[in-house]
């Protein structure tokens, strides 16, 4: 298990040396030359040419892709060209609250889903079924910028119940969890649910019920557990896509977000932010991946059976 | 017993007192840029600039009322005869906000420092000497009789600062100036918080911290007014503005806006470099339907080169009514026939392409085809920028209103090269190069006689309108919305407000 962990560990490092090259190589052909979006209009030619060796824009691409992994290497992430701030400092300062609106968002998915997609898959075709998956549809199909602007109508202008915005205490990560949880919600409820059809019919259920176990039983223990692999394989993806950045949820909430942090510092040519940011989240995912591969081992036996050979 | 009742009548009297005469502690202002830098001379935004009005001064102001200069951290200063010869007083005492004191050798300092500044180099492009003969005194002098040398110096970028502080720390030394704010927190993204400088020489602001928080989205900028969550949403969607009318516990507050919205033509690229196909696109240009469908209608049209309210502007300019077939006849008259022209617009936010589609249909009418070309803002401004100038025409705006020089000199003057050629000055966006002009702007700028002064700007006005180099479309309003109750803020029509007496008393 241990080498199998540390092989994952060790391959992380040409997964990030690969994304830092081709975040830098897509910035540098986008169109607008991160010089002139930093200087004013008014600046001389020996003024680009100073701001342009203060930004470490000369030089060939791959050397200046060198350049930045010999800083990455050291740990460092630069300093942002707008801001003149250090990436690293911008980066940790956005990353716990996209933590926190990642977690909260998966516990918000988890707590709907699981119950929901295995009283659908109890009672396929009956009404709770029909509504479970209507309500999936609904979840699936509509936009979160859209959602966010109707819990904000709502429950923030009508009933005063949660802020409408920011990040202020526990109130503020409510709407934007649910919001960018709903689509999770739903598109967990269906995976749990037909994961857990596939496993109920299988022959050792059938077994279990002849013998007498009492269907609660056969459901937790049985069916549920063989149906978590998939169910967590979603889990993980979707994880790693909300610690990627919710972007539009961010926006609409005004939440201070690694995922808005990203698309301002695009707009900005910020090269540095938004190659660190990247990087950094890259590490992130990349880490998320490995533990959900580990949770795989300890809720399946035979998984662990293999990593153990 | 009643030694008791009258201990607490004394205490309840207290308290009102002090609750009737306190302010609401924390304003928090919702913004709908973020802060990009604290540094005065490393940007030009209008949100960092608002930042700058707290943080730090400038050497003199402008009265936001009528227009005059009046003292800021200089008290008193005079002007040689010649006018080219400034001398500034700067009281004794001064501090930054973290203590260190401020000397004229800090000016001198700052304004050196900004000729390297590529946003602050323009403004003090003609001081040649800076001589400090005391503490409290700083000598300028420059290589002409510039009369807009004061309107420049009051401009935000040129705000004071520290050289001991600058010096130590080149990245948070800038942020600190002797304002009537320093700055407490500043979370790039989310926020930025002000608190008041207690030993502020003109007395303390009335409101002890002032937050920027950044809501990006229109909407939710407004529903956190509406909830209370902020005091004031600057820039509401203009199609939300009923909603703050009709509520009596907010207000609307609507300033005629100087930035002016226009069509930048290239004139160096083939056909735009011809005067009649520019008359043909300033004809053809239907400013208001393009106020109808870009901006609900919450604009004005402009016709001017310079910015509304600016010295000098002309009120007898003659104006290129919208007019398809006097469009149609300049094309004619330029040598080119229908079909023979084909240009891009380069477009950075939706008003604007709202405005370019309409365009679009009306120079389809007349032969010309436009291609609307949609940028992010940087990507626009880096092809602005370029020195290759690859672009054709592009809606832009001038927002800058520091005198009538700094903007005809900007937007259409160009200087004299080592070989001597001309190169456009940073923000021309029509790529001009006319030394007939350029000579004219310098007769204005060294013009000791205002009225003499105003008519030569009315002739420069006159002579754009015959070679047209832009299409000015028009101004909008700057849309405030606020707390029923906040009052002391002063509501700038550049929208670089000033924050510095705000309060909800």
């Amino acid at each position: 298990m241990w080498r199998y962990i540390l092989k994952r560990l060790l391959m992380l490092i040409p997964v990030l040396l690969a994304v830092a090259f081709v975040i830098y190589a897509i910035m540098n052909v986008a169109e607008g030359d991160p010089v002139y979006s930093v200087a004013g209009a008014d600046a001389t030619e020996e003024q680009l040419a100073a701001l342009r060796e203060e930004m470490g824009l000369n030089g060939s691409l791959i050397e200046r892709y060198f350049r930045y992994i010999g800083n990455l290497l050291k740990g460092d992430l630069g300093v942002s060209y707008v801001s003149k701030q250090d990436v690293m400092k911008i980066y940790l300062q956005r990353l716990p609250n996209t933590l926190k609106l990642a977690s909260m968002t998966m516990i918000f998915a988890t707590l709907i889903a699981l119950p929901l997609g295995i009283i659908a898959a109890v009672n396929q075709n009956s009404w709770i079924d029909t509504l479970s998956m209507v309500l999936a549809l609904i979840g699936l199909s509509m936009p979160n910028f859209w959602l966010g602007l109707l819990l904000i109508i709502l429950f923030a202008l009508k009933l005063g119940w949660f802020p409408s915005g920011g990040n202020e205490g526990f109130k503020s990560i409510i709407l934007p969890a649910f919001t960018v949880g709903a689509g999770l919600a739903a598109l967990l409820t269906r995976t749990t649910r037909s994961s857990m059809l596939d496993v109920i019919r299988q022959d050792y259920l059938r077994t279990a019920r002849a013998k007498g176990v009492p269907e609660k039983t056969i459901i937790r223990k049985h069916a549920l557990r063989n149906a978590l692999i998939p169910i967590i394989t979603i889990f993980g993806v979707q994880f790693s896509n909300v610690l990627g950045g919710s972007v539009l949820a961010e926006t609409v909430f005004a939440w201070p977000g690694v995922g808005r942090l990203v698309v301002d510092a695009i707009d900005q040519r910020d090269i540095p932010t938004v190659t660190g940011a990247l990087v950094m989240t890259t590490m992130l995912v990349t880490v998320v991946n490995l533990l959900i591969d580990i949770v795989y081992a300890f809720v399946d036996p035979r998984i662990k059976a293999k990593y153990s050979k | 017993m009643k030694k008791t009742v009258v201990v607490l009548s004394i205490i309840m009297a207290l308290f009102m007192a002090m609750t009737a005469y306190a302010s609401q502690d924390t304003i928090t202002i919702g913004v709908a840029n973020d802060i990009t830098t604290l540094d005065p001379q490393a940007s030009n935004t209008d949100a960092n600039m608002m930042a700058f009005t707290l943080t730090h001064e400038t050497l003199v102001q402008i009265d936001p009322e009528t227009g005059d200069i009046i003292p800021g951290l200089a008290d008193s200063w005079e002007v040689s005869d010649d006018g080219k010869t400034f001398t500034f007083h700067i009281p004794s005492g001064v501090t930054f906000t973290d203590g260190t004191p401020c000397t004229a050798n800090d000016v001198a300092f700052t304004y050196t420092i900004a000729k390297d500044s590529s946003f602050a180099n323009a403004k003090v492009s003609d001081i040649v000497d800076i001589q400090v003969p005391d503490d409290n005194t700083v000598v300028i002098t420059l290589s002409r009789a510039n009369q807009e040398f004061l309107l420049l110096m009051a401009h935000r970028g040129m705000s004071i600062m520290s050289e001991k502080l600058v010096t130590a720390d080149k990245t948070e030394g800038p942020w600190v100036g002797t304002g009537m704010f320093s700055v407490e927190n500043w979370v790039p993204g989310d926020y930025i918080s002000f608190v008041r400088n207690e030993n502020y020489r003109g007395g303390a602001a009335p409101t002890r911290r002032i937050v920027f928080k950044l809501f990006k989205e229109a909407s939710t900028r407004l529903i956190a007014l509406q909830t209370g969550e902020i005091d004031v949403c600057v820039d509401p969607a203009s199609t939300d503005l009923n909603y703050i009318k009709d509520d009596s516990k907010l207000k609307l507050i609507q300033v005629p806006n100087v930035v002016m919205i226009y069509i930048a033509m290239q004139n160096d690229k083939p056909g735009l470099d011809n005067v009649h196909v520019r008359k043909a696109i300033a004809y053809a240009s239907n400013k208001e339907d393009m106020i109808f469908a870009a901006l609900n209608d919450e604009g004005t049209v402009h016709n001017n080169y310079i910015n509304a309210g600016q010295f000098g502007l002309n009120p007898d300019i003659h104006v290129y009514e919208y007019d398809l077939d006097k469009a149609a006849e300049e094309l004619e008259l330029s040598g080119y026939k229908p079909g023979d022209l084909n240009f891009k617009v380069m477009v950075d936010k939706e008003f604007k392409k709202t405005a370019a589609l309409i365009l679009q249909e009306d120079l389809d009418t007349i032969g010309i085809g436009l291609e609307l070309e949609e940028l992010e803002t940087a990507a626009l401004k880096g092809r602005l920028n370029d020195a290759a100038l690859d672009y054709e025409l592009c809606l832009y705006q001038w927002t800058d209103a520091d005198g009538t020089d700094f903007t005809v000199r900007n937007m259409y003057g160009s200087f004299v090269q080592e070989d001597g050629t001309l190169k456009k000055n940073g923000s021309n966006r029509a790529n001009l190069k006319d030394a007939k002009l350029n000579e004219m702007i310098d007769e204005a700028l060294v013009e000791i006689d205002p009225a003499k002064r105003e008519q030569d700007y009315f002739e420069i006005e006159n002579y754009l309108d015959e070679i047209v180099p832009i299409v000015p479309l028009w101004t909008s309003f700057v849309n405030i919305g606020t707390k029923a109750e906040v009052e002391g803020a002063v509501w700038m029509p550049t929208a670089k407000h000033d924050y510095r007496l705000i309060q909800i008393p």
